[in-house]
């Protein structure tokens, strides 16, 4: 028995927010949010002649008797938004304390929940080098738990290859949504290919970048030390000085803001998550400052 | 280069042990660190600030400083020696020649012991502070010979002076491959000196002027005039004007004034008659005189005027003109019939008489009936032989019994109550022949024979023996003339008392009684039955003769005296505080990243 990723009073105030997507909506299913066609929804959104067939309920008498032409009411559809919560199950994932793995799931299970209380369809990808396991088109208040006993059965491991999983994943047909990528980023090929794998297919994205303390600064590490890569066990040697941690520590900004000004330009949200700080200040502030939760 | 605390051998040992430990240590460092980071996709960014050669130079200066730590306590562990620093710790044995000489003092005001003390110092101050000395000197007042640290050494010069007594002697000096030796010396005094041992002169010509001989005695002839001799000598190199000046008690002064040639001596007779008895001090004055041991001597003047004697006699011519002969001696002669007690005589003489009660006055007493007042002769002996005579009694002195013939006398056998009186001749077992007591009373001279049952008047020693004993009844302080140093006087149990009236430690060894008289002045020794006055002085022309030296005439042999350290502490301490300082360097740049 996993001990609880999320407490109930955390999910109550998170019973309040929903996700927001910068793209309409393109589920198929009712949702809650403005979806790009018009329908059923109660939302006015136009006028347009009245057709041979259209529904006589749709027809605005009002204008006719004004100006003695047939008008059918257009209403915006409101449809769900499909979420793909894409979770880095790398190796470097599970590095800190607490690990960017357990922080990761924490923020995943987090906005899975908004997505279920406003009745969009969510699917959990964990990523490493390729899919490791996914859950797709849960949706559905009671969707949360089993949401949940999914993350927690997850165990971080392998390489970090978002290209490939982002390419696999989308190598059929998906809905067009928001993405959610939980990651530290720290793709041996970089970060640029797999996230030109999201915008090649003009997604709405929302990177969290996970960063731990120890990715700043190696715990231990003194005078001359064999820094060894958790995921391709790949060593390099350095003798740790002042300034070269100094150099580190702005080649490592330098890296979050690239990651950073790369989701701007593409119109994306972005934010970078200290694993020393909560979750819950996480979500229930600083993404809804960002304006990535509303 | 010296370590104090391990040989060479073990010292180079021990440097290279440690310079090839910490070589050791930095090649066989352990494996660097193994950190497992998220990724080296950041880390390999920075590669290019790796610099190899510096990290290589930062090694070599590591290792450097480590050696240089490691080194400078390893050597601050084997005590170096360095000249700059402390010195060179060596073993040096310094003799001090504290003969009398030494105490001369030359034209610049200093004495020669001045001169040699200094160079002493500095010789010893040149040992290093880890040098051990050893102090001797030739008058063996240093007491046992030792090792010493050089403070102690110091300590012990200054502890030291020209003695006035004793023979100088070469001590015996330790010598070996690691020791100098240093005689400091003005070469005076006769010193059999080993060839390792260093000789350094510390003469100085002196001025000196010295009474070399001094008595006073009554005139062969007369005794009843007294004479006061002297003899000044003149040690300086230069003529010299000199004042002898004698005085006495109450008053008494004589001086004569006189110029003495350089190594000239002069002999001065003075008439002390007038001088009725006591101590006469002779002192000679010059100007520049550099040596003021020999320049007082004393002397004794002993009652000097006709001695009344009372020879009580039914008859005896022998004694009678033996008596006359004597010389200062008014001789009164009286049938016994006509004796009467009286002081008007200084010693009496008494022929087969004695008078019922002892006279005020000495007596000499051949024959003499019974008395209560003397021991009995109460077994008279036909031709006794004369067993065994006092040869330190002054009565037996310059006299010889061996050819004395008695044909009868009378044998006292002394009491245990007759404490104060001396068999002087013993018969058979010890039965006095001749008797003296010489207590506070009134002293006499008893002997058993009378001169007519004897061929001892015919004797040469008679005339020796009746002066004898009259100037031993009338006389009781003997007079001695004797050096400074260890004074001998031939009776044992002797009270002694100095010339300033304080009792002087003296020892009875053998039947004599022996003290140290360490300034001249006259000397009193007295014991129940004895008493005699001891004239102490410096009359020894070769003691006085300070320029008599060796090295008379050559410039004096400075010896390169080694310079005091400049430092009051060994190099280990500053190889300590340099390791201390390169661990401190060490924490602040390394431990503390300063330099990087």
């Amino acid at each position: 028995m996993h001990p609880p990723l999320l407490s109930h009073d955390f999910l109550r105030r998170l019973d309040r927010l929903r996700l927001a997507s910068n793209e309409p909506a393109r589920g198929h299913l009712k949702g809650l949010h403005r979806a790009k066609r018009t329908g059923s929804g109660l939302e006015f959104a136009d006028y347009r002649p009245y057709n041979p067939g259209d529904d006589l309920k749709s027809v605005d008498w009002r204008t006719y008797l004004r100006i003695e032409r047939l008008f059918v009411k257009l209403f915006v559809e409101e449809a769900d938004l499909p979420i793909y919560i894409f979770l880095d199950t790398s190796a470097s994932m599970g590095m800190g304390t607490p690990s960017k793995f357990d922080f990761g799931r924490k923020i995943a299970a987090a906005l899975a929940h908004v997505g279920f209380v406003n009745m969009d369809r969510v699917s959990l990808i964990a990523v490493a080098g390729n899919i490791v396991q996914e859950r797709s088109g849960l949706r559905g208040k009671n969707q949360s738990w089993p949401a949940f006993e999914f993350l927690q059965r997850l165990e971080c491991g392998g390489n970090t290859c978002l290209e490939a999983a982002f390419k696999r994943y989308f190598a059929v047909p998906r809905a067009k949504g928001l993405i959610v990528v939980i990651s530290d980023y720290l793709d041996p090929a970089g970060f640029e290919p797999g996230l030109r794998v999201l915008r090649n297919l003009r997604q709405d994205v929302l990177a969290l970048q996970l960063v731990s303390p120890g990715d700043f600064e190696p715990a231990g590490a003194d005078d001359d030390v064999i820094l060894v890569d958790a995921e391709d066990n790949g060593e390099i040697r350095h003798r740790i000085t002042p300034a070269l941690l100094h150099a580190h520590r702005q080649a490592f900004d330098a890296h979050c803001d690239a990651i950073s000004a790369y989701c701007v330009r593409n119109g994306w949200g972005h934010a970078l998550a200290m694993t020393d700080a909560s979750v819950e200040a996480l979500v229930l502030h600083a993404l809804r400052k960002e304006g990535l939760l509303r | 280069m010296n370590f104090l605390a391990f040989s060479p051998q073990a010292a180079y040992a021990l440097l290279a042990g440690v310079a090839l430990l910490i070589v050791l240590m930095y090649c066989l460092k352990p494996r660097p660190l193994r950190v497992r980071v998220a990724s080296n996709l950041v880390w390999r960014t920075l590669a290019t600030l790796q610099q190899p050669v510096l990290d290589r130079w930062r090694w070599w200066l590591s290792l450097s400083l480590a050696l240089a730590t490691g080194l400078s306590i390893a050597l601050a562990l084997t005590r170096p020696q360095a000249p700059a620093l402390g010195g060179i710790a060596r073993r040096i044995a310094v003799v001090l020649d504290d003969s009398s000489s030494m105490a001369a003092r030359g034209p610049d005001g200093s004495s020669r012991w001045e001169h040699a003390v200094d160079r002493a110092r500095r010789i010893i101050s040149g040992a290093g502070l880890a040098g051990e000395v050893m102090v001797l000197d030739t008058l063996g007042r240093t007491g046992t010979p030792e090792w010493v640290r050089p403070e102690i050494a110091l300590a012990k010069l200054r502890a030291l002076a020209p003695g006035s007594t004793g023979l100088a002697r070469m001590p015996l000096v330790p010598t070996g491959e690691h020791i100098e030796a240093h005689l400091l010396t003005d070469g005076v005094a006769h010193l059999d000196v080993p060839p390792e041992i260093a000789v350094e002169s510390v003469f100085v010509p002196a001025d000196n002027v010295a009474i070399t001989a001094f008595d006073a005695k009554p005139s062969l002839r007369d005794p009843t005039q007294y004479q006061a001799l002297v003899q000044v000598f003149n040690a300086s190199v230069r003529a010299k004007q000199v004042r002898l000046v004698v005085t006495g008690e109450n008053g008494f002064v004589l001086d004569r004034d006189m110029i003495l040639p350089a190594g000239g001596a002069i002999n001065q007779t003075i008439d002390v008659t007038d001088y009725a008895v006591g101590v006469l001090r002779a002192e000679v004055r010059a100007a520049g005189d550099g040596f003021g041991f020999d320049d007082v001597a004393y002397g004794l003047v002993a009652p000097h005027r006709t001695k009344r004697v009372l020879l009580v006699t039914a008859g005896n011519r022998y004694l009678e003109r033996s008596l006359e002969r004597l010389p200062g001696i008014a001789l009164t002669v009286m049938k016994p019939a006509q004796y009467r007690a009286t002081a008007d005589y200084d010693a009496n003489v008494f022929d087969r008489f004695a008078p019922t009660e002892p006279p005020a006055q000495g007596a000499l007493l051949f024959r003499p009936p019974p008395v209560t007042w003397l021991p009995a002769f109460e077994r008279t002996a036909l031709n006794p032989v004369i067993t065994r005579w006092d040869q330190s009694h002054p009565l037996a002195a310059n006299v010889s019994w061996r050819g004395v013939n008695i044909q009868r006398a009378g044998l006292a056998r002394l009491s245990a109550r007759d404490t104060q009186t001396d068999v002087v001749l013993a018969s058979g077992a010890g039965e006095g022949v001749l008797v003296a007591a010489g207590g506070e009373g009134a002293r006499w001279i008893a002997a058993g024979f009378a001169l007519d049952d004897s061929n001892f008047a015919m004797q040469p020693a008679f005339p020796v023996f009746l002066g004898g004993a009259l100037v031993w009844l009338t006389d009781r302080a003997a007079i001695l003339s004797r050096g400074l140093g260890h004074v001998e006087v031939p009776f044992a149990d002797g009270k002694v008392t100095g010339p300033d009236g304080r009792p002087v430690a003296a020892v009875s060894i053998r039947g004599a009684t022996i003290f140290d008289a360490a300034r001249s002045g006259v000397f009193t020794v007295a014991s129940h039955t004895n008493a005699t006055r001891v004239v102490v002085n410096v009359i020894d022309p070769q003691y006085s003769d300070v320029n008599r030296s060796r090295f008379a005439g050559a410039p004096a042999a400075v010896a390169a005296a080694p310079g005091l350290p400049r430092f009051a502490f060994e190099p280990w301490v500053a190889l300590l505080a340099l390791a201390v300082a390169l661990l401190a360097f060490e924490w602040l740049a390394y431990t503390r990243y300063r330099i990087i």
